[in-house]
């Protein structure tokens, strides 16, 4: 249905698939390798083989996979900005690779961990977290396989076995499974670090 | 009226048209679409049980595809059970509103474009929206799950998230009777206006409190990127202790898409469907027009250098055979602040 060039982005030597997946974040870093963007067009696929991500681990690539699919509408409207823009907004959104530092403290009967003090790609969603504490905490409830239970997974009912995880910030609120970290950091942290309480069960109202 | 802003926002609709995902039906020729009338400020979740009921008989297997089960797509795109509905059109839509009013045919024909081809005009507002609800391979990597208390979760936790960044405490929000805390998500869930400010209003004049901060959320619908700010209610560095006006903070959080604090270059913030003026005071648009989880979801509408006429240096350059493409950012940043002051 479309030409090719109304989706062309000029700046990047290939054409993308008209749903554009994060083509503008990719535009300052640099190398333009075949990038992994392609598996979250197909999220019925579990991603099994992907390796978890457990906080003090440098990055993976699965934050491409657990980013939003764009709309076709939003793209093709924004295919006809200047590329002035275009470059404005890819740096101004650029996911941030700078590292946050995140203290994970247990309430009530909560187990504590031996070491606290994590560090954290700020881009990282803080499904990353709360999926880091189930793992050390041993609350995996479904065995391996039944459910997909990855890092960039944003389910935390432990439906079957597992038992249930409540994860605050500043012993106030839940964060949204989505939220970036590097948004929480920026906007609660204390004394540099973002401060994580977990419990089994709900506290804080 | 007094609360003039408040009503609008909360009177805001969407018209929404459901369809089924044809995988799912087992009528040949899929199901009649489900129209209804969605409220701006509300979640998805409200409309599921009705939405369900509607299609319950097209299902193939009803044991299978369930409520617990359905979700909702736009053009491959999961929509989000906890982002209220208005953030969710602006933001999938990425519309600009100054243009969206019907657009003549011939709006397209600037010279040397191709002719459009059977695309839906770009900046035409699509209403009603077109969504589909599908039951098959649940997105978990990109949707929470939804249960009979996610909603409410999800909405409390936003509020006493809103709540820590004005105040840098929840105290507000923890003092609150339980019945209120009740009322709160009751409220929105029966659209019912005057019982949720009655609450909403005493978080956001707590005896002894003062807001510090104005939490703010922008969002790029092209990455699908979150910027969250909490921004001081007054400009820092400003002698007078100005206050913040939409413009200050969108410049101090995303600098390069907003260089100037009076003048939109790039981007058009966009909330409830309407472009905001950059000179709006922040706090004052907080308490008027925020969406009932205390923050103010911003998206971003960038502009086209086609029949846009203001002034803005950018898209001049841009019509001089992209010699602007070719300058370094920095300097054109330079160039704007002098076109703006």
């Amino acid at each position: 249905m479309s030409s090719p060039p109304l989706f062309s982005t000029s700046t990047d030597p290939e054409l993308e698939p008209p749903v554009i997946q994060l083509p503008l974040a990719q535009v300052p870093a640099a190398p333009p390798q075949t990038p992994p963007p392609a598996q979250a067009a197909s999220p019925n696929e579990p991603l099994g083989s992907l390796i978890p991500v457990p906080l003090p681990e440098p990055d993976s690539d699965d934050d491409e996979a657990s980013a939003p699919p764009i709309t076709l509408s939003a793209s093709v409207v924004l295919t006809n900005i200047p590329r002035d823009s275009r470059v404005a907004l890819a740096n101004a959104f650029m996911p941030s690779t700078a590292k946050v530092t995140i203290r994970l403290l247990s309430i009530g009967s909560a187990p504590s961990l031996k070491k606290k003090v994590f560090t954290l790609t700020a881009s990282k969603k803080f499904s990353v977290v709360v999926n880091f504490l189930r793992k050390n905490l041993g609350l995996n409830g479904p065995p391996p396989g039944t459910s997909p239970s990855n890092s960039g997974n944003l389910t935390t009912q432990p439906n079957t076995n597992g038992q249930s995880l409540f994860v605050y910030v500043n012993s106030t609120f839940a964060p949204s499974l989505d939220e970036e970290v590097g948004n929480l950091y920026k906007c609660f942290k204390r004394e540099n670090e973002l401060v994580v309480n977990y419990c089994l069960t709900p506290a804080f109202g | 009226m007094a609360d003039a802003v408040r009503r609008a926002v909360w009177d805001g609709s969407i018209p929404f048209k459901v369809m089924l995902d044809p995988s799912e039906c087992r009528i040949f020729d899929k199901a009649d679409p489900y129209y209804f009338q969605a409220d701006r400020v509300a979640y998805l979740p409200f409309y599921l049980p009705r939405i369900y009921k509607f299609f319950e008989d097209f299902l193939i297997n009803k044991a299978v595809a369930t409520v617990e089960s359905a979700w909702f797509e736009v053009d491959n795109a999961p929509l989000r059970w906890h982002w209220p509905i208005g953030l969710l059109y602006d933001f999938y839509t990425a519309l600009d509103p100054t243009k969206t009013p019907p657009l003549p045919p011939t709006n397209h024909d600037r010279l040397g474009s191709p002719p459009l081809a059977a695309d839906p005009e770009p900046g035409a507002a699509p209403v009603p929206w077109t969504i589909t609800l599908r039951f098959a391979s649940y997105p978990h990597d990109l949707l929470t799950t939804l249960t009979p208390t996610s909603t409410h979760d999800a909405f409390i936790n936003s509020i006493k998230e809103a709540d820590f960044a004005r105040n840098g405490t929840a105290k507000a929000v923890m003092s609150l009777s339980p019945s209120d805390t009740r009322e709160l998500f009751a409220s929105l869930q029966d659209h019912d206006y005057d019982r949720f400010w009655g609450v909403t209003d005493k978080l956001l004049n707590h005896s002894g409190i003062t807001v510090k901060n104005i939490p703010i959320r922008v969002y790029n619908p092209e990455t699908g990127q979150v910027i969250q700010g909490s921004v001081p209610t007054r400009q820092p560095g400003t002698i007078r202790g100005d206050a913040q006006t939409l413009g200050s903070a969108l410049n101090s959080l995303v600098p390069i898409i907003f260089p100037s604090k009076r003048s939109v270059v790039l981007a058009r913030p966009v909330m409830h469907g309407i472009v905001l003026p950059l000179s709006a005071p922040l706090l004052e648009l907080m308490r008027e027009a925020m969406y009932p989880d205390g923050f103010l979801h911003i998206t971003l509408a960038m502009m086209n250098d086609d029949n846009d006429n203001s002034n803005s240096f950018v898209r001049l350059r841009a019509s001089e055979g992209d010699v602007g493409a070719e300058l370094p950012l920095e300097a054109l940043v330079e160039e704007l602040e002098w076109v703006m002051l």
